[in-house]
């Protein structure tokens, strides 16, 4: 977005990422510390933080993604986000904006465009919580010994477990503790698009922090909301701070519904 | 008339020429937010890079960024006609479990990419395509 003063250059300072913006974004948007801190993946006493002192690089991501709604919404009289946020949107199988926001599959200033240039794709309530999903809790669906690398670990090495586990993320340790997961895709933007040599550069200096985790006990429920709100497909499982499985969207939509159009699309192998 | 792939796709396509390096490719994904850059040299496909081709074919193997996007394609090529219907394309998403296909003329021309963004808005809701809105790349 040329000549925006917000994400333009990017993103490294307070004054660009901080809190008058945050504010800007909530208040065009219509949504509160919970909700955002939930699309952040933090704690509502982490928004106050960044409040003072700018939102982490590390999730400049979701930031831009919000600011992009915001943009949208602002100067929008049409509708008023309140209402439209958390509606199910025909057009999108029943998800809504939040929805979206959170999924990095989607390109969202499209999907808002459409939403604004058409209220007909949304539908009359909004989502009821809680879903028709069986009481099941993390661990019964987790996968054992899940990947992991390093800390110290060079990205080559995460890309050849990756490659050698068909997998596209891997859980970062760092002294014998859970502390960030590292896509494929974070190794493509965060290092090889700023040419840091790959064989030196440690997986925890790309990782993304801190890291979003469920425990074994967490409700399935629980662990897909997470999922959504954080933007990612699959979740460590940890146990007093010790690893002890991961658990994946496929997983759970294949348990929920294994007859669905759906589970065949999400387990369908890449063919890469 | 039912709308046809030509009729949705969007024109403005990235495109990176085969000499083009693996660098060059992962600053196109990220500054346009996007997973995969199509390879085209004088307007003709000649394939797509994925993120993930990157971190497998040349992370992995500890290429420093220099590699040429000409040297690591995947051959396979998932594309549609602009005359293909859109049921058809959707259909080829959902084999292919892919979002987005490149659209090629005769001779392998690149006329455009056909994402699933493109294509949900025109479906019925409730048919097999549009669930797969719901899609997310599990692995």
């Amino acid at each position: 977005m040329p000549g925006d003063p917000v994400l333009e250059g990017v993103p490294e300072t307070a004054e660009e990422l901080g809190g008058d913006v945050l504010r800007w974004i909530q208040d065009t948007l219509e949504i509160d510390d919970r909700t955002t801190a939930g699309l952040f993946g933090v704690d509502p006493p982490a928004m106050e933080e960044w409040r003072r002192h700018g939102v982490p690089v590390a999730r400049v991501d979701i930031f831009r993604r919000l600011r992009e709604v915001a943009s949208r919404f602002h100067g929008h009289h049409a509708a008023s986000p309140g209402e439209l946020i958390d509606r199910p949107l025909r057009a999108y199988g029943g998800r809504t904006l939040l929805d979206l926001i959170a999924d990095p599959t989607v390109h969202i200033g499209r999907a808002v465009t459409r939403v604004l240039s058409n209220p007909a794709t949304v539908t009359g309530t909004p989502p009821s919580a809680p879903r028709n999903v069986p009481a099941q809790i993390a661990s019964d669906l987790m996968e054992h010994d899940p990947v992991v690398v390093d800390a110290d670990d060079t990205l080559q090495e995460a890309g050849r477990r990756m490659r050698a586990a068909d997998i596209g993320d891997v859980v970062v340790i760092e002294r014998g503790q859970p502390v960030g997961m590292l896509t494929d895709r974070d190794i493509v933007v965060r290092a090889v698009a700023d040419r840091r040599d790959v064989r030196i550069t440690h997986c925890g200096h790309i990782a993304t922090r801190p890291l979003i985790a469920v425990e074994p006990g967490t409700p399935v429920e629980e662990a897909m909301r997470l999922m959504r709100s954080g933007g990612v497909r699959r979740l460590p499982v940890v146990e007093e701070g010790r690893l002890v499985g991961i658990i994946g969207l496929g997983d759970l939509v294949v348990e929920f519904d294994p007859d669905s159009p759906l589970a065949d699309v999400v387990v369908a192998p890449s063919t890469d | 008339m039912a709308p046809l792939v030509g009729d949705v796709m969007t024109r403005a396509v990235c495109m990176l020429p085969p000499s083009s390096t693996v660098t060059d490719a992962a600053r196109v994904m990220r500054d346009q937010d996007i997973g995969d850059v199509v390879v085209a040299e004088d307007g003709v496909l000649h394939g797509v890079v994925t993120d993930r081709d990157i971190v497998v074919r040349s992370v992995a193997e500890g290429h420093e960024g220099g590699l040429l996007l000409g040297e690591m394609l995947s051959r396979q090529l998932r594309t549609v006609s602009p005359e293909d219907t859109l049921e058809e394309a959707a259909a080829r998403m959902r084999r292919a479990a892919v979002r987005r296909l490149v659209v090629v003329e005769e001779g392998l021309r690149v006329a455009g990419v056909l994402s699933m963004d493109d294509l949900l808005p025109q479906l019925e809701p409730g048919s097999v395509a549009a669930e797969l809105s719901h899609r997310r790349e599990g692995r």
